[in-house]
């Protein structure tokens, strides 16, 4: 474990939904600093730090990426390949977060190497715990390849 | 081919009732699938003394299994797509109505009035989610007798319909003035253009000078219609992506992503097909699209 706060970067189209985990995050003990981004070309634009994200300062590197799968312009199962199949982007975890509990979503995610797949519950405390647990996996106890990221 | 794998041989060699599929190349070029079918002729012994065999040309029907199948695949992709769609507004509302209990409580004013804002918006989303389905499920059944009419009075419908984003944009609607017919069902055509010009205006980005064309062009021995816009034009990457169900390229945009679904769904189901032109964003887009039984006409239709 680090001092510093782990980035993480939200991938999520849907305004209220990126509320909800934003709301979780916001009242969680674990210090950690949240991005959004609202389709995958965005998403993708983050990355590469492109246009309004080529600065590091205000667009860090995530340490994770919590990616919503049925976006605008860019499909996330797109944005997932991208990330895998890129050297330097390869090492951050994925974690996929979506509504679909479909097998072909699924097979397909680990196919493209997600790290993990979690959906989103119709029931408050359900989700609520859900991205606790998520939490407190990914930024207490998971450790990251070379420290925190730069 | 091994002997064995014809019908005729097997049926004589091995006395068998015996079906199989060939396709064959005819002389014209085109190819045809052609079912054969053979039976022994037995003799008062029980004997296989002949043998008779009958040629089926299969091709329409192995046609019609195929489309069954694509839209058997189609039917299964929008069960799962609407659910899917259907259950993300649901996740929110469940979750903003707890948030909203405890904001109460806790007398969060500010709080409860966004909660109930995102709760106002899933319901809205739903709503809005289940008027399109309706009117795509509609589309397949034929309410109205096909007939002809003129392609600008289709469109000066259309244009009435959407009138009010044209004047608030100022958008210039430029319509053909050659004596293009439609056929088909008046009300799904009009909605086409209905749709297409909704489309473009909403997507003229900051375009001062803002101009949708209508228009038809003869291409080959096809009758092509076009709305063509110098709005913001569509990347490459989503030419084929914006005619899918419950697809946005813009998250912000308004509507739930049918429209161009429906759109396409109506030109297929009038023997056309449509396709995107845009040189890339800025560049303005162009839809293009056919519709059986579309002709330029000099005079007007002689009465049958």
């Amino acid at each position: 474990m680090n001092g510093k706060p782990i980035v993480i970067l939200l991938a999520e189209d849907d305004d209220a939904h990126a509320e909800i985990v934003v709301r979780n995050f916001e009242d969680s003990l674990v210090a950690n600093q949240m991005f959004r981004v609202t389709d995958g070309e965005e998403a993708l634009d983050y990355l590469y730090q492109r246009s309004a994200y080529s600065d590091p300062a205000s667009s860090p590197r995530p340490g994770i990426i919590l990616l919503d799968l049925r976006m605008p312009k860019i499909d996330g199962l797109e944005v997932l390949k991208a990330i895998k199949t890129d050297p330097d982007l390869k090492t951050i975890p994925v974690v996929v977060l979506t509504t679909s509990k479909g097998e072909l979503d699924i097979a397909e995610a680990y196919e493209h190497h997600a790290n993990s797949y979690l959906v989103k519950p119709v029931d408050f405390t359900k989700f609520t715990q859900l991205l606790e647990n998520f939490g407190y996996y990914w930024l207490v106890w998971n450790e990251y390849p070379h420290g925190l990221p730069k | 081919m091994d002997p064995d794998e014809i019908p005729l041989t097997r049926a004589i060699r091995y006395g068998e009732t015996c079906s199989r599929e060939f396709i064959i190349q005819r002389a014209v070029g085109d190819e045809r699938i052609i079912q054969a079918n053979a039976a022994p002729i037995r003799d008062a012994l029980g004997k296989v003394s002949a043998a008779i065999v009958v040629f089926i040309d299969i091709t329409e029907s192995k046609q019609m299994e195929e489309d069954l199948r694509k839209k058997n695949a189609e039917i299964e992709r929008f069960t799962y797509t609407v659910s899917h769609d259907l259950k993300s507004p649901l996740v929110t509302i469940k979750t903003f109505l707890v948030y909203l209990e405890k904001d109460l409580k806790a007398q969060k004013v500010e709080r409860a009035a966004k909660d109930l804002s995102f709760i106002h918006g899933a319901v809205d989303k739903m709503a809005l989610l289940l008027d399109e389905l309706l009117e795509l499920a509609r589309v397949g059944y034929h309410t109205t007798l096909p007939e002809e009419m003129r392609l600008q009075d289709v469109v000066q419908d259309a244009q009435s319909l959407v009138s009010g984003q044209i004047d608030a944009r100022g958008v210039e609607v430029v319509v053909t003035q050659e004596p293009v017919w439609l056929y088909g069902d008046r009300p799904r055509l009009m909605e086409v253009f209905q749709n297409l010009l909704d489309n473009a205006v909403k997507f003229l980005g900051d375009q001062p000078a803002p101009h949708v064309e209508i228009g038809a062009e003869q291409v080959g021995d096809e009758l092509e219609l076009f709305v063509r816009d110098n709005g913001k034009g569509i990347d490459q990457r989503y030419h084929t992506k914006v005619f899918g169900l419950f697809e946005k390229l813009d998250a912000s945009a308004k509507g739930s992503g049918l429209g161009l679904a429906l759109v396409k769904r109506i030109v297929e189901l009038h023997g056309g097909k449509i396709w995107v032109q845009s040189e890339g964003p800025g560049q303005g887009t162009t839809f293009r699209f056919t519709l059986a039984k579309t002709r330029l006409r000099q005079r007007a239709p002689a009465l049958t």
